[in-house]
Protein backbone atom coordinates (compact mmCIF):
# COMPACT_ATOMS: atom_id res chain seq x y z
CA UNK A 1 0.00 0.00 0.00
CA UNK A 2 2.79 2.57 1.00
CA UNK A 3 6.14 1.36 -1.02
CA UNK A 4 9.29 3.47 -0.24
CA UNK A 5 11.74 3.00 -2.81
CA UNK A 6 15.59 4.12 -2.40
CA UNK A 7 14.93 7.15 -0.98
CA UNK A 8 17.24 9.76 -0.02
CA UNK A 9 16.34 13.31 1.91
CA UNK A 10 18.88 16.08 2.00
CA UNK A 11 18.25 18.82 4.05
CA UNK A 12 20.55 21.87 3.36
CA UNK A 13 20.88 25.07 5.26
CA UNK A 14 23.52 26.94 4.30
CA UNK A 15 26.70 25.02 3.48
CA UNK A 16 25.57 22.65 5.61
CA UNK A 17 24.36 19.50 3.95
CA UNK A 18 22.34 17.29 6.24
CA UNK A 19 21.97 13.39 4.57
CA UNK A 20 18.44 12.69 6.94
CA UNK A 21 17.71 9.80 5.08
CA UNK A 22 20.01 7.64 2.92
CA UNK A 23 19.12 5.45 0.30
CA UNK A 24 15.96 3.74 2.05
CA UNK A 25 13.39 1.10 0.97
CA UNK A 26 10.38 0.13 2.83
CA UNK A 27 7.34 -1.35 2.00
CA UNK A 28 3.96 -1.33 4.15
CA UNK A 29 0.52 -2.88 3.59
CA UNK A 30 -2.40 -1.94 4.82
CA UNK A 31 -3.72 -2.82 8.07
CA UNK A 32 -0.36 -2.70 9.78
CA UNK A 33 1.20 -1.16 12.42
CA UNK A 34 4.58 -0.31 12.25
CA UNK A 35 7.26 1.11 14.25
CA UNK A 36 9.90 3.23 13.28
CA UNK A 37 12.81 3.16 16.00
CA UNK A 38 16.35 4.25 16.97
CA UNK A 39 18.33 7.31 18.38
CA UNK A 40 17.51 10.46 17.91
CA UNK A 41 18.52 12.07 14.61
CA UNK A 42 18.77 9.09 12.85
CA UNK A 43 15.58 10.10 10.70
CA UNK A 44 12.28 8.03 12.16
CA UNK A 45 10.46 12.01 11.98
CA UNK A 46 11.93 12.78 8.37
CA UNK A 47 10.36 9.19 6.95
CA UNK A 48 6.86 9.97 8.69
CA UNK A 49 7.23 13.57 7.18
CA UNK A 50 7.66 11.79 3.67
CA UNK A 51 5.08 9.04 4.05
CA UNK A 52 2.12 12.37 5.20
CA UNK A 53 3.08 13.68 2.36
CA UNK A 54 4.35 16.98 4.51
CA UNK A 55 7.92 17.10 2.49
CA UNK A 56 9.01 15.76 -0.27
CA UNK A 57 12.18 13.19 -1.47
CA UNK A 58 15.41 14.48 -2.67
CA UNK A 59 15.25 11.30 -4.78
CA UNK A 60 13.70 7.98 -4.91
CA UNK A 61 9.80 7.31 -5.35
CA UNK A 62 7.14 7.21 -2.93
CA UNK A 63 3.92 4.86 -4.25
CA UNK A 64 0.38 5.31 -2.02
CA UNK A 65 -1.84 2.71 -3.38
CA UNK A 66 0.08 2.22 -6.69
CA UNK A 67 0.22 5.79 -7.56
CA UNK A 68 3.41 7.21 -7.56
CA UNK A 69 2.99 10.58 -5.39
CA UNK A 70 6.86 11.92 -5.50
CA UNK A 71 6.00 13.93 -8.53
CA UNK A 72 3.00 14.96 -7.59
CA UNK A 73 1.75 18.96 -7.54
CA UNK A 74 1.53 20.24 -3.90
CA UNK A 75 -2.53 20.78 -4.61
CA UNK A 76 -2.88 17.00 -5.11
CA UNK A 77 -0.46 16.14 -2.39
CA UNK A 78 -2.69 18.51 0.22
CA UNK A 79 -6.15 16.46 -1.07
CA UNK A 80 -4.49 13.49 -0.57
CA UNK A 81 -2.92 14.31 2.44
CA UNK A 82 -6.30 15.71 3.63
CA UNK A 83 -8.25 12.69 2.66
CA UNK A 84 -5.84 9.86 3.66
CA UNK A 85 -3.70 10.76 6.61
CA UNK A 86 -4.06 11.70 10.13
CA UNK A 87 -0.49 12.87 11.32
CA UNK A 88 0.21 13.17 15.31
CA UNK A 89 3.75 15.55 15.89
CA UNK A 90 6.50 15.10 18.01
CA UNK A 91 6.17 18.70 18.81
CA UNK A 92 1.96 18.38 18.70
CA UNK A 93 1.83 21.74 16.59
CA UNK A 94 -1.26 22.70 18.23
CA UNK A 95 -2.81 26.21 17.25
CA UNK A 96 -2.08 28.21 20.77
CA UNK A 97 -4.96 30.92 19.93
CA UNK A 98 -7.73 28.39 19.84
CA UNK A 99 -9.49 26.29 22.46
CA UNK A 100 -9.14 22.55 22.39
CA UNK A 101 -12.06 21.37 20.56
CA UNK A 102 -11.30 23.67 17.94
CA UNK A 103 -7.69 22.32 17.37
CA UNK A 104 -9.52 19.10 17.30
CA UNK A 105 -11.83 19.91 15.01
CA UNK A 106 -8.98 22.13 12.42
CA UNK A 107 -9.31 19.12 10.02
CA UNK A 108 -12.99 19.61 9.26
CA UNK A 109 -12.71 23.11 8.29
CA UNK A 110 -12.20 22.62 4.28
CA UNK A 111 -15.05 19.88 4.59
CA UNK A 112 -17.56 23.00 5.00
CA UNK A 113 -19.29 21.01 7.87
CA UNK A 114 -21.25 23.33 10.22
CA UNK A 115 -19.62 24.68 13.81
CA UNK A 116 -22.51 22.27 15.67
CA UNK A 117 -21.03 19.02 13.66
CA UNK A 118 -17.56 20.24 13.97
CA UNK A 119 -17.89 20.29 17.87
CA UNK A 120 -20.24 17.05 18.42
CA UNK A 121 -17.32 15.43 16.59
CA UNK A 122 -14.93 16.79 18.43
CA UNK A 123 -16.64 16.01 21.68
CA UNK A 124 -16.76 12.21 21.12
CA UNK A 125 -13.31 12.02 20.65
CA UNK A 126 -12.30 14.45 23.43
CA UNK A 127 -14.36 12.30 25.64
CA UNK A 128 -12.40 9.14 24.83
CA UNK A 129 -9.12 10.40 25.62
CA UNK A 130 -10.72 11.76 28.95
CA UNK A 131 -9.97 15.11 27.82
CA UNK A 132 -14.00 16.59 27.82
CA UNK A 133 -13.52 18.83 30.52
CA UNK A 134 -10.57 20.59 28.61
CA UNK A 135 -12.86 21.14 25.78
CA UNK A 136 -12.91 24.94 25.87
CA UNK A 137 -9.57 25.48 27.83
CA UNK A 138 -7.35 27.38 25.40
CA UNK A 139 -4.58 25.13 23.52
CA UNK A 140 -1.69 26.62 25.26
CA UNK A 141 -3.25 26.06 28.55
CA UNK A 142 -3.15 22.43 28.51
CA UNK A 143 -0.46 20.69 29.81
CA UNK A 144 2.13 18.68 27.84
CA UNK A 145 0.50 15.28 28.21
CA UNK A 146 -2.72 17.20 27.36
CA UNK A 147 -1.69 18.55 24.35
CA UNK A 148 -0.34 14.99 23.01
CA UNK A 149 -4.36 13.40 23.32
CA UNK A 150 -5.50 17.10 21.27
CA UNK A 151 -2.91 16.38 18.87
CA UNK A 152 -4.14 12.78 18.98
CA UNK A 153 -7.83 13.96 18.56
CA UNK A 154 -7.25 16.05 15.61
CA UNK A 155 -5.22 13.44 14.01
CA UNK A 156 -8.49 10.93 14.03
CA UNK A 157 -11.01 13.20 13.17
CA UNK A 158 -11.41 12.94 9.72
CA UNK A 159 -11.09 8.64 10.01
CA UNK A 160 -7.62 8.63 8.10
CA UNK A 161 -6.62 5.29 6.66
CA UNK A 162 -3.11 6.03 7.52
CA UNK A 163 -2.19 7.10 10.75
CA UNK A 164 1.28 8.58 11.24
CA UNK A 165 2.40 9.17 15.01
CA UNK A 166 5.60 10.82 15.73
CA UNK A 167 6.64 9.80 19.84
CA UNK A 168 2.99 9.45 20.56
CA UNK A 169 3.95 7.95 24.10
CA UNK A 170 6.63 10.29 24.64
CA UNK A 171 5.05 12.83 26.93
CA UNK A 172 2.26 11.40 28.65
CA UNK A 173 2.39 9.36 32.37
CA UNK A 174 1.40 5.48 32.46
CA UNK A 175 -1.85 5.81 33.06
CA UNK A 176 -2.44 7.60 29.73
CA UNK A 177 0.26 5.45 27.99
CA UNK A 178 -2.92 2.60 28.27
CA UNK A 179 -5.32 4.91 26.81
CA UNK A 180 -3.20 5.84 24.06
CA UNK A 181 -2.41 2.28 23.72
CA UNK A 182 -5.94 0.93 23.63
CA UNK A 183 -6.87 4.05 20.82
CA UNK A 184 -4.12 2.86 18.77
CA UNK A 185 -5.17 -1.16 19.34
CA UNK A 186 -8.47 0.02 18.25
CA UNK A 187 -7.35 1.95 15.48
CA UNK A 188 -5.48 -1.31 14.64
CA UNK A 189 -9.03 -3.12 15.07
CA UNK A 190 -10.56 -1.28 12.52
CA UNK A 191 -8.33 -1.63 9.83
CA UNK A 192 -6.40 1.22 9.73
CA UNK A 193 -2.39 1.81 8.81
CA UNK A 194 -0.45 2.68 11.88
CA UNK A 195 2.97 4.04 11.51
CA UNK A 196 4.43 5.24 14.31
CA UNK A 197 8.25 6.30 15.73
CA UNK A 198 8.71 5.08 19.75
CA UNK A 199 12.33 5.65 21.31
CA UNK A 200 12.10 2.82 23.04
CA UNK A 201 10.37 -0.25 22.65
CA UNK A 202 7.28 -0.33 24.60
CA UNK A 203 5.75 -2.82 26.23
CA UNK A 204 1.84 -1.69 25.76
CA UNK A 205 2.37 -1.82 22.33
CA UNK A 206 4.69 -4.60 21.52
CA UNK A 207 2.08 -6.70 21.02
CA UNK A 208 0.31 -5.05 18.06
CA UNK A 209 3.39 -4.27 16.18
CA UNK A 210 3.31 -6.14 13.05
CA UNK A 211 6.79 -4.42 11.68
CA UNK A 212 9.54 -3.06 13.29
CA UNK A 213 12.68 -0.88 11.60
CA UNK A 214 15.53 -0.12 12.76
CA UNK A 215 17.38 3.48 12.30
CA UNK A 216 20.99 4.51 12.56
CA UNK A 217 22.14 7.66 10.19
CA UNK A 218 19.62 7.99 7.91
CA UNK A 219 19.61 3.80 7.03
CA UNK A 220 17.35 1.18 7.99
CA UNK A 221 18.92 -1.70 9.43
CA UNK B 1 -6.64 64.85 -24.89
CA UNK B 2 -9.86 64.87 -22.72
CA UNK B 3 -10.15 62.92 -19.22
CA UNK B 4 -13.23 62.34 -17.35
CA UNK B 5 -14.14 60.14 -14.33
CA UNK B 6 -14.32 57.39 -16.97
CA UNK B 7 -11.60 57.47 -18.71
CA UNK B 8 -9.53 58.09 -15.80
CA UNK B 9 -10.90 54.84 -14.37
CA UNK B 10 -9.88 53.21 -17.14
CA UNK B 11 -6.78 54.48 -17.57
CA UNK B 12 -6.14 53.25 -14.09
CA UNK B 13 -6.64 49.94 -14.75
CA UNK B 14 -5.10 49.64 -18.49
CA UNK B 15 -2.22 50.54 -16.28
CA UNK B 16 -2.73 47.83 -13.50
CA UNK B 17 -3.55 45.42 -16.22
CA UNK B 18 -0.16 45.86 -18.53
CA UNK B 19 1.83 45.50 -15.30
CA UNK B 20 0.27 42.38 -14.91
CA UNK B 21 0.34 41.22 -18.20
CA UNK B 22 4.06 41.88 -18.38
CA UNK B 23 4.66 40.57 -14.81
CA UNK B 24 3.37 36.97 -15.79
CA UNK B 25 4.98 37.37 -19.16
CA UNK B 26 8.32 37.75 -17.74
CA UNK B 27 7.81 34.91 -14.95
CA UNK B 28 6.03 32.81 -17.23
CA UNK B 29 8.98 32.83 -20.01
CA UNK B 30 11.67 32.84 -16.96
CA UNK B 31 9.65 29.41 -14.86
CA UNK B 32 8.94 27.76 -18.64
CA UNK B 33 12.66 28.00 -19.42
CA UNK B 34 13.26 26.23 -15.79
CA UNK B 35 10.09 23.54 -15.75
CA UNK B 36 11.25 20.31 -15.27
CA UNK B 37 8.29 17.89 -13.51
CA UNK B 38 10.90 15.17 -12.77
CA UNK B 39 13.07 17.32 -10.75
CA UNK B 40 13.09 16.84 -7.18
CA UNK B 41 15.62 19.98 -6.38
CA UNK B 42 14.00 22.54 -4.00
CA UNK B 43 14.55 24.70 -7.25
CA UNK B 44 11.73 23.13 -9.26
CA UNK B 45 9.38 23.35 -5.72
CA UNK B 46 10.18 26.92 -5.74
CA UNK B 47 8.87 27.51 -8.94
CA UNK B 48 5.80 25.12 -8.35
CA UNK B 49 4.96 27.90 -5.62
CA UNK B 50 5.59 30.35 -7.93
CA UNK B 51 3.28 29.10 -10.40
CA UNK B 52 0.48 29.28 -7.84
CA UNK B 53 1.46 32.62 -7.53
CA UNK B 54 0.83 33.26 -11.78
CA UNK B 55 -2.48 31.65 -11.28
CA UNK B 56 -3.71 33.98 -8.73
CA UNK B 57 -2.57 37.17 -10.95
CA UNK B 58 -3.91 35.53 -14.23
CA UNK B 59 -7.26 35.49 -12.30
CA UNK B 60 -6.99 38.86 -11.15
CA UNK B 61 -6.10 39.90 -14.54
CA UNK B 62 -9.15 37.95 -15.97
CA UNK B 63 -11.46 40.05 -13.95
CA UNK B 64 -9.77 42.92 -14.80
CA UNK B 65 -10.06 42.61 -18.27
CA UNK B 66 -13.90 41.78 -17.60
CA UNK B 67 -14.41 44.95 -16.40
CA UNK B 68 -12.21 46.81 -18.65
CA UNK B 69 -14.89 45.84 -21.06
CA UNK B 70 -17.42 48.14 -20.28
CA UNK B 71 -14.95 50.57 -18.96
CA UNK B 72 -13.92 51.12 -22.54
CA UNK B 73 -17.08 51.37 -24.15
CA UNK B 74 -18.50 53.75 -21.09
CA UNK B 75 -15.47 55.98 -21.61
CA UNK B 76 -15.95 56.22 -25.55
CA UNK B 77 -19.46 56.98 -25.65
CA UNK B 78 -18.47 59.63 -22.57
CA UNK B 79 -16.03 61.51 -25.24
CA UNK B 80 -18.98 61.81 -28.09
CA UNK B 81 -20.00 65.36 -26.46
CA UNK B 82 -16.79 66.64 -27.12
CA UNK B 83 -15.94 65.57 -30.08
CA UNK B 84 -17.45 67.73 -32.83
CA UNK B 85 -19.49 65.28 -35.22
CA UNK B 86 -19.39 62.49 -33.42
CA UNK B 87 -23.14 61.15 -32.60
CA UNK B 88 -22.00 57.74 -31.52
CA UNK B 89 -18.92 55.46 -30.79
CA UNK B 90 -18.35 54.73 -34.84
CA UNK B 91 -17.50 58.81 -34.57
CA UNK B 92 -15.45 58.28 -31.75
CA UNK B 93 -13.76 55.67 -33.04
CA UNK B 94 -13.05 57.71 -36.47
CA UNK B 95 -10.79 59.95 -34.33
CA UNK B 96 -7.97 57.45 -35.59
CA UNK B 97 -9.37 54.62 -37.22
CA UNK B 98 -8.46 52.22 -37.79
CA UNK B 99 -6.01 51.49 -34.84
CA UNK B 100 -9.15 52.45 -32.51
CA UNK B 101 -11.22 49.35 -34.10
CA UNK B 102 -8.26 47.42 -33.18
CA UNK B 103 -8.01 48.54 -29.99
CA UNK B 104 -11.76 47.83 -29.42
CA UNK B 105 -11.18 44.47 -30.56
CA UNK B 106 -8.85 43.69 -28.47
CA UNK B 107 -10.83 44.39 -25.62
CA UNK B 108 -12.81 41.45 -26.75
CA UNK B 109 -10.16 39.11 -27.84
CA UNK B 110 -7.94 39.61 -24.53
CA UNK B 111 -10.60 38.49 -22.08
CA UNK B 112 -11.06 35.64 -23.95
CA UNK B 113 -7.74 34.51 -24.35
CA UNK B 114 -7.41 34.81 -20.37
CA UNK B 115 -10.40 33.01 -20.15
CA UNK B 116 -9.13 30.05 -22.99
CA UNK B 117 -5.71 30.46 -19.96
CA UNK B 118 -8.13 29.84 -16.94
CA UNK B 119 -9.50 27.14 -18.12
CA UNK B 120 -7.24 25.00 -19.36
CA UNK B 121 -5.22 25.97 -16.19
CA UNK B 122 -8.37 24.25 -14.02
CA UNK B 123 -7.94 21.46 -16.49
CA UNK B 124 -3.76 21.15 -16.06
CA UNK B 125 -4.70 21.07 -12.56
CA UNK B 126 -7.04 18.26 -12.09
CA UNK B 127 -4.25 15.79 -13.03
CA UNK B 128 -1.19 14.97 -10.97
CA UNK B 129 1.38 15.25 -14.29
CA UNK B 130 -0.06 18.38 -15.01
CA UNK B 131 0.01 18.25 -18.83
CA UNK B 132 -0.70 21.72 -19.94
CA UNK B 133 2.48 23.42 -17.85
CA UNK B 134 4.63 24.17 -19.96
CA UNK B 135 1.56 25.47 -22.59
CA UNK B 136 0.29 26.89 -20.56
CA UNK B 137 3.26 29.11 -19.32
CA UNK B 138 4.39 29.92 -23.00
CA UNK B 139 1.12 31.06 -23.44
CA UNK B 140 1.66 34.17 -21.63
CA UNK B 141 4.60 35.90 -23.20
CA UNK B 142 2.50 36.66 -26.33
CA UNK B 143 -0.37 37.65 -24.02
CA UNK B 144 1.66 40.11 -22.17
CA UNK B 145 2.63 41.30 -25.98
CA UNK B 146 -0.93 41.41 -26.86
CA UNK B 147 -1.46 43.71 -23.35
CA UNK B 148 1.43 46.28 -24.70
CA UNK B 149 0.30 46.53 -28.21
CA UNK B 150 -3.37 47.40 -26.88
CA UNK B 151 -1.86 49.57 -24.51
CA UNK B 152 0.07 51.49 -26.87
CA UNK B 153 -3.25 51.60 -29.21
CA UNK B 154 -5.40 52.98 -26.64
CA UNK B 155 -2.37 55.70 -25.54
CA UNK B 156 -2.64 56.97 -29.17
CA UNK B 157 -5.94 56.89 -29.30
CA UNK B 158 -6.68 59.16 -26.17
CA UNK B 159 -3.67 61.11 -27.25
CA UNK B 160 -5.21 62.49 -30.73
CA UNK B 161 -6.14 65.11 -30.85
CA UNK B 162 -10.00 65.07 -32.93
CA UNK B 163 -10.05 66.05 -36.30
CA UNK B 164 -12.07 69.15 -36.82
CA UNK B 165 -15.26 67.63 -37.88
CA UNK B 166 -15.24 63.18 -37.68
CA UNK B 167 -18.00 62.04 -39.58
CA UNK B 168 -20.33 59.27 -38.14
CA UNK B 169 -22.66 56.74 -38.51
CA UNK B 170 -25.25 58.87 -40.82
CA UNK B 171 -22.87 60.05 -43.21
CA UNK B 172 -20.86 56.81 -43.49
CA UNK B 173 -23.32 54.00 -43.45
CA UNK B 174 -26.38 55.23 -44.28
CA UNK B 175 -25.66 57.81 -47.73
CA UNK B 176 -25.18 55.66 -50.29
CA UNK B 177 -21.75 56.03 -51.60
CA UNK B 178 -22.55 54.22 -54.86
CA UNK B 179 -26.12 55.83 -54.81
CA UNK B 180 -29.44 53.44 -55.39
CA UNK B 181 -27.22 50.23 -55.93
CA UNK B 182 -25.56 50.37 -52.66
CA UNK B 183 -29.15 50.62 -51.11
CA UNK B 184 -30.10 47.96 -52.93
CA UNK B 185 -26.82 45.51 -51.86
CA UNK B 186 -27.12 46.56 -48.40
CA UNK B 187 -30.75 45.45 -48.19
CA UNK B 188 -29.96 41.89 -49.29
CA UNK B 189 -30.82 39.06 -46.84
CA UNK B 190 -27.77 37.38 -47.79
CA UNK B 191 -25.55 38.27 -44.90
CA UNK B 192 -28.38 37.00 -42.14
CA UNK B 193 -29.21 33.99 -44.38
CA UNK B 194 -25.30 33.38 -44.27
CA UNK B 195 -24.70 33.73 -40.49
CA UNK B 196 -27.89 31.34 -39.69
CA UNK B 197 -26.51 28.85 -41.88
CA UNK B 198 -23.56 28.89 -40.49
CA UNK B 199 -24.49 29.26 -37.05
CA UNK B 200 -26.53 26.28 -37.72
CA UNK B 201 -23.51 24.78 -38.80
CA UNK B 202 -21.85 24.77 -35.72
CA UNK B 203 -24.33 24.45 -33.20
CA UNK B 204 -24.50 21.26 -35.04
CA UNK B 205 -21.23 20.59 -34.44
CA UNK B 206 -20.84 21.33 -30.83
CA UNK B 207 -24.40 18.79 -30.60
CA UNK B 208 -21.73 16.41 -32.86
CA UNK B 209 -18.81 17.10 -30.41
CA UNK B 210 -21.00 16.56 -27.50
CA UNK B 211 -21.44 13.04 -28.07
CA UNK B 212 -18.26 12.35 -29.65
CA UNK B 213 -16.14 13.81 -26.38
CA UNK B 214 -18.81 11.43 -24.24
CA UNK B 215 -17.89 8.17 -26.15
CA UNK B 216 -14.37 9.53 -26.07
CA UNK B 217 -13.27 7.37 -23.26
CA UNK B 218 -13.57 3.72 -24.62
CA UNK B 219 -10.47 3.32 -26.67
CA UNK B 220 -9.92 3.90 -30.44
CA UNK B 221 -12.58 6.82 -30.29
CA UNK B 222 -9.84 9.74 -30.17
CA UNK B 223 -9.58 10.91 -33.50
CA UNK B 224 -10.21 14.33 -33.06
CA UNK B 225 -7.77 14.58 -30.55
CA UNK B 226 -3.95 16.35 -31.27
CA UNK B 227 -5.04 17.63 -34.47
CA UNK B 228 -4.23 20.52 -34.74
CA UNK B 229 -5.18 21.41 -38.42
CA UNK B 230 -8.48 20.68 -37.12
CA UNK B 231 -8.42 22.77 -34.76
CA UNK B 232 -6.95 25.73 -37.36
CA UNK B 233 -10.29 24.56 -39.72
CA UNK B 234 -12.72 25.08 -36.24
CA UNK B 235 -10.63 28.95 -35.29
CA UNK B 236 -11.05 29.75 -39.10
CA UNK B 237 -14.82 28.91 -39.48
CA UNK B 238 -15.50 30.53 -36.14
CA UNK B 239 -13.90 33.90 -37.75
CA UNK B 240 -15.88 33.95 -40.73
CA UNK B 241 -19.09 32.93 -38.71
CA UNK B 242 -17.75 36.09 -36.86
CA UNK B 243 -17.29 38.10 -39.61
CA UNK B 244 -20.95 37.21 -41.19
CA UNK B 245 -22.38 38.17 -37.73
CA UNK B 246 -20.54 41.67 -38.14
CA UNK B 247 -21.85 42.00 -41.91
CA UNK B 248 -25.17 40.64 -41.05
CA UNK B 249 -25.83 43.21 -38.27
CA UNK B 250 -24.35 46.01 -40.00
CA UNK B 251 -26.84 45.57 -43.49
CA UNK B 252 -29.79 44.16 -41.94
CA UNK B 253 -30.15 43.64 -38.12
CA UNK B 254 -29.11 47.14 -37.56
CA UNK B 255 -32.10 48.99 -39.76
CA UNK B 256 -34.46 46.68 -38.55
CA UNK B 257 -33.84 46.70 -34.92
CA UNK B 258 -33.34 50.54 -34.59
CA UNK B 259 -36.32 50.79 -37.05
CA UNK B 260 -34.52 53.55 -39.02
CA UNK B 261 -34.52 51.72 -42.49
CA UNK B 262 -31.11 53.27 -43.39
CA UNK B 263 -29.58 53.62 -40.36
CA UNK B 264 -26.77 50.80 -40.33
CA UNK B 265 -24.77 51.28 -37.40
CA UNK B 266 -23.79 48.41 -35.10
CA UNK B 267 -22.86 50.89 -31.95
CA UNK B 268 -26.16 52.13 -32.00
CA UNK B 269 -27.77 49.06 -32.37
CA UNK B 270 -25.82 47.89 -29.10
CA UNK B 271 -26.18 51.75 -26.94
CA UNK B 272 -30.33 51.34 -28.05
CA UNK B 273 -31.31 48.09 -28.19
CA UNK B 274 -30.30 45.93 -24.93
CA UNK B 275 -31.39 43.03 -26.28
CA UNK B 276 -29.12 43.13 -29.07
CA UNK B 277 -26.19 43.56 -27.01
CA UNK B 278 -27.36 40.82 -24.60
CA UNK B 279 -27.61 38.26 -27.91
CA UNK B 280 -24.09 39.90 -29.19
CA UNK B 281 -22.10 38.84 -26.13
CA UNK B 282 -23.82 35.15 -25.62
CA UNK B 283 -23.22 34.47 -29.26
CA UNK B 284 -19.80 35.59 -28.75
CA UNK B 285 -19.27 33.88 -25.46
CA UNK B 286 -20.47 30.57 -26.72
CA UNK B 287 -18.13 30.99 -29.86
CA UNK B 288 -15.06 31.54 -27.46
CA UNK B 289 -15.71 28.45 -25.24
CA UNK B 290 -16.16 26.22 -28.80
CA UNK B 291 -13.03 27.34 -29.98
CA UNK B 292 -11.07 27.44 -26.19
CA UNK B 293 -12.55 23.60 -26.72
CA UNK B 294 -10.47 22.98 -30.02
CA UNK B 295 -7.57 24.82 -28.82
CA UNK B 296 -7.85 22.29 -25.89
CA UNK B 297 -7.99 18.73 -27.69
CA UNK B 298 -5.59 19.51 -30.08
CA UNK B 299 -2.54 20.31 -27.72
CA UNK B 300 -0.21 17.01 -28.07
CA UNK B 301 -0.63 16.06 -24.67
CA UNK B 302 -4.62 16.03 -24.41
CA UNK B 303 -5.12 12.32 -25.80
CA UNK B 304 -3.36 11.01 -22.69
CA UNK B 305 -5.45 12.85 -20.25
CA UNK B 306 -8.59 13.06 -22.04
CA UNK B 307 -10.52 10.04 -19.31
CA UNK B 308 -9.68 12.66 -16.69
CA UNK B 309 -11.08 15.51 -18.67
CA UNK B 310 -13.72 14.54 -20.61
CA UNK B 311 -16.28 15.41 -17.93
CA UNK B 312 -15.03 19.03 -18.07
CA UNK B 313 -14.64 18.76 -21.41
CA UNK B 314 -18.25 17.70 -22.35
CA UNK B 315 -19.23 21.05 -19.67
CA UNK B 316 -17.55 23.47 -21.22
CA UNK B 317 -19.15 22.50 -24.93
CA UNK B 318 -22.59 22.37 -22.85
CA UNK B 319 -21.56 26.23 -21.81
CA UNK B 320 -20.96 26.58 -25.50
CA UNK B 321 -23.71 25.26 -26.84
CA UNK B 322 -26.31 27.26 -24.37
CA UNK B 323 -24.45 30.64 -24.83
CA UNK B 324 -24.70 30.75 -28.30
CA UNK B 325 -28.24 29.20 -28.94
CA UNK B 326 -29.46 31.15 -26.32
CA UNK B 327 -27.86 34.34 -28.15
CA UNK B 328 -29.92 33.22 -31.40
CA UNK B 329 -32.90 32.57 -29.79
CA UNK B 330 -32.75 36.10 -28.61
CA UNK B 331 -32.04 37.17 -31.64
CA UNK B 332 -33.92 35.46 -33.79
CA UNK B 333 -37.23 36.34 -31.59
CA UNK B 334 -36.71 39.99 -31.86
CA UNK B 335 -35.92 39.46 -36.04
CA UNK B 336 -39.24 37.49 -36.01
CA UNK B 337 -41.13 40.45 -34.38
CA UNK B 338 -39.84 43.22 -36.02
CA UNK B 339 -40.81 41.55 -39.81
N1 LIG C 1 13.80 20.86 8.50
C1 LIG C 1 15.06 20.43 8.70
N2 LIG C 1 16.10 21.18 8.27
C2 LIG C 1 17.37 20.76 8.44
N3 LIG C 1 17.69 19.61 9.01
C3 LIG C 1 16.71 18.82 9.48
C4 LIG C 1 15.34 19.19 9.34
N4 LIG C 1 14.57 18.21 9.88
C5 LIG C 1 15.44 17.28 10.33
N5 LIG C 1 16.72 17.64 10.10
C6 LIG C 1 17.92 16.84 10.41
O1 LIG C 1 17.76 15.56 9.87
C7 LIG C 1 18.23 14.56 10.74
C8 LIG C 1 17.15 13.56 11.03
O2 LIG C 1 16.12 14.21 11.77
P1 LIG C 1 14.79 13.53 12.27
O3 LIG C 1 13.94 14.60 12.84
O4 LIG C 1 14.23 12.73 11.16
O5 LIG C 1 15.33 12.57 13.41
P2 LIG C 1 14.50 11.68 14.43
O6 LIG C 1 14.92 10.29 14.20
O7 LIG C 1 13.05 11.97 14.34
O8 LIG C 1 15.06 12.21 15.82
P3 LIG C 1 14.29 12.32 17.24
O9 LIG C 1 14.23 10.96 17.77
O10 LIG C 1 15.19 13.21 18.04
O11 LIG C 1 12.97 12.93 16.97
C9 LIG C 1 18.72 15.29 11.97
O12 LIG C 1 20.12 15.38 11.89
C10 LIG C 1 18.07 16.65 11.88
O13 LIG C 1 18.92 17.64 12.41
MG1 LIG D 1 11.67 12.83 15.53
Amino acid sequence: MIKIENVTKNYESGKVRINALDNVSVEIERGEFVVLNGPSGSGKTTLLNIIGLLTRVTSGRLWMENQEVSHYPDHFLSALRREKTGFIFQQFNLLPGYTTWENVSLPLLPMGMSEKTRRTMAMKLLEELNLETRADFMANELSGGEQQRVAIARALINDPEIILADEPLSNIDTGHVTIVADILAELKRRGKTIITSFHHSQAQVDKLVDKTFRFDSGRVL
Amino acid sequence: MILNSYIITYLVCSSLSLFIGLAVAFNGFRIWRKWDITSHADAQYRLEKEVYLIITIVSLGFFLRILMVPLWFWSLYSMIISIPGAMCLVGVHNVNAPYSYVASALKLILPALYAYWLILNLLDRKVATQPFMKQKLMFLPPLGILIVIETILDISFFFSTPPRQVSCCTSLFDIPREGVVQIVTEATWIWVVLFYVLAFFVVGEIIYFLFFQKRSTSPGKERWFGNKSAMFMQTLVIIVLFVVYILALHTKISPLFLGLPFHHCIFCLGQEVWDALLSFSMIFIGLCLFVVYFWVISSSKYREVNPLLSEKMVRLLKWSGCMLAGGLIIMSIHLLLVI
